[in-house]
């Protein structure tokens, strides 16, 4: 059964786009369009790991991280941020909400799959 | 940015000293005539007459010049405490954020259509490579039609040498039996010349005995009817024996005839079995070929796709980019809406600078201009 990849961003071409990267490599994948979205997307389907956006409308990407850290099902659901932020402050409070890996934008789609399959298999 | 001061005067304008200018120096011209009319001509009633005159037209040329300069647009004066140009900021932030938000938006759909194309393109591809392998998986794969047509091939040819082999055993067999046959009525035919002589023997001797082998000599004729009968059916024996070995070898003939030619018709559809399934072999190697090139190409196909889905990735920036400039420009109008708190704009630029996410904009208000984004790699597992 192929793993299930929630990505998380107020943009839809770039949902697509990783979209495209996850798909080619046999992984299903669900969009939500801000962290509001994403909760109520998670409340109803099994995810395996999430893609996240930091600056959102509605719910930001830090945000949405420590409020599903409260979700008993997703205490230790391995979530990636991927942002165009670039300051090191805003890594840090990524690292401190516990997110597992911080990929600056534009990425590289083999640099995307590799994280994805580590931190699944972990 | 440089920061704006509210109510600072702009720099008054010219025109206001030419207007004036207009009306006195005809006027001037006018007095100074005046006077030396008076002066040159004395105080006859003529002389103040003609200076008045003069001294009139002048005033009249200079008020006319003066309302004729006072008409035209150049001349208008700015006010003084910079309401209007606040105004027009304003209205002109409002026009910008809204050109701003359009092309966003329009730039914004047009890459997620070019995305979702892109997406179909490569699907269609990759459908196209994977039903050529399919194809080719079904001809030359484990299972594959051309293994199907060989195994036949091979069990057909398999089943021509067990008729062979039949055949020959069947004629093995048959020859066995009819030497068999003749062998027995050659004893038979055997034994009947052998009991032929003992009664010729014991007829001799039964003559010879005389009389007194009377029982004898009816033994020895009876031995010699047995012996003409035993001889009669042997001759019989032979006779059917060589019937049923024509027979039986006949049989064996046209046996061996159907044998061989449908041994003969076999190999002619082995032989058209072999040239389609050679003819095959060879299309399936082209098939093949064709495939591989396919495949190649796929494989730079999908580097051209890694680069291109990097790519894609531009339009999130620039729009990152153009919505902060829109909240800067509503930002700024606000300030200045309300009067313009100098406190709040001399800390214009570190209020603007929280809502920037990406390294180009920090680049930007630095003053280092950023001629594209960055091709960032970076990775980090916390």
């Amino acid at each position: 059964m192929a793993k299930r990849i929630l990505v998380i961003d107020d943009s839809p071409s770039l949902r697509q786009v990783v979209g495209i990267a996850l798909g080619r490599a046999g992984y299903e994948v669900v969009q939500a369009e801000n962290g509001r979205d994403a909760l109520a997307k998670l409340d109803g389907e099994r995810v395996h790991l999430a893609i996240c956006d930091v600056n959102m409308p509605e719910m930001d990407g830090i945000t949405f991280v420590r409020e599903a850290r409260k979700l008993a099902a997703y205490r230790f659901l391995p979530i990636i941020m991927l942002t165009t932020e670039s300051r090191e402050s805003r890594k840090q409070e990524g690292q401190a909400a516990g997110a597992k890996a911080w990929v600056v934008k534009p990425f590289q789609p083999e640099q995307i799959l590799m994280a994805v399959s580590k931190l699944i298999a972990a | 940015m440089a920061p704006i001061h509210a109510g600072a005067a702009p720099p008054l304008d010219t025109g206001r000293t030419n207007v004036s200018g207009l009306f006195w120096y005809p006027v001037a011209l006018g007095v100074a005539g005046a006077s030396q009319i008076v002066l040159l001509g004395g105080v006859s009633f003529l002389d103040i007459g003609c200076a008045s005159a003069f001294l009139a037209a002048a005033l009249i040329v200079g008020r006319r010049l003066s309302r004729y300069a006072a008409s035209s647009p150049s001349s208008v004066p700015l006010p003084d405490d910079g309401v209007e140009f606040k105004a027009v900021c304003v209205r002109s932030f409002d026009v910008w954020s809204r050109q701003i938000d359009t092309s966003r938006a329009s730039a914004n759909e047009a890459v997620l259509r070019l995305t979702q194309l892109f997406e179909g393109t490569v699907g269609k591809l990759d459908a196209a490579l994977e039903a050529a392998r399919a194809t080719l998986s079904e001809i030359k794969g484990e299972g594959g039609v051309l293994g199907e047509v060989r195994r036949g091939d091979d069990e057909l040819r398999r089943a021509m040498a067990e008729m062979a082999l039949a055949q020959r055993r069947r004629e093995e067999t048959v020859g066995e039996h009819t030497r068999g046959l003749r062998d027995m009525a050659a004893d038979v035919q055997s034994i009947a010349m052998q009991i032929r002589l003992l009664s010729f023997n014991a007829a001799v001797e039964a003559a010879r005995a005389g009389d007194a082998a009377g029982g004898f000599a009816v033994v020895a004729s009876e031995m010699r009817q047995l012996a003409l009968i035993s001889g009669e059916t042997g001759a019989g024996m032979v006779k059917k024996v060589e019937v049923i070995n024509a027979a039986l070898e006949t049989f064996v003939r046209e046996r061996k005839s159907a044998t061989d030619s449908g041994v003969h018709s076999m190999e002619g559809v082995d032989a058209v079995i072999r040239a389609v399934t050679e003819r095959f072999a060879r299309l399936a190697t082209v098939l093949s070929e064709a495939v591989r090139v396919l495949e190649a190409k796929a494989a730079e196909v999908h580097g051209d796709v890694s680069e291109a889905l990097v790519s894609m990735q531009f339009q999130d920036r620039v729009s990152q980019i153009q919505q902060h400039v829109v909240g800067g420009l509503g930002a700024l109008r606000d300030c200045l809406e309300r009067g313009g708190d100098p406190a709040a704009l001399r800390d214009w630029e570190s209020r603007m600078s929280r809502e920037f996410s990406t390294a180009e904009e920090f680049e930007n208000l630095r003053g280092r201009r950023r001629a594209a984004a960055p091709r960032s790699n970076e990775l980090t597992f916390f």
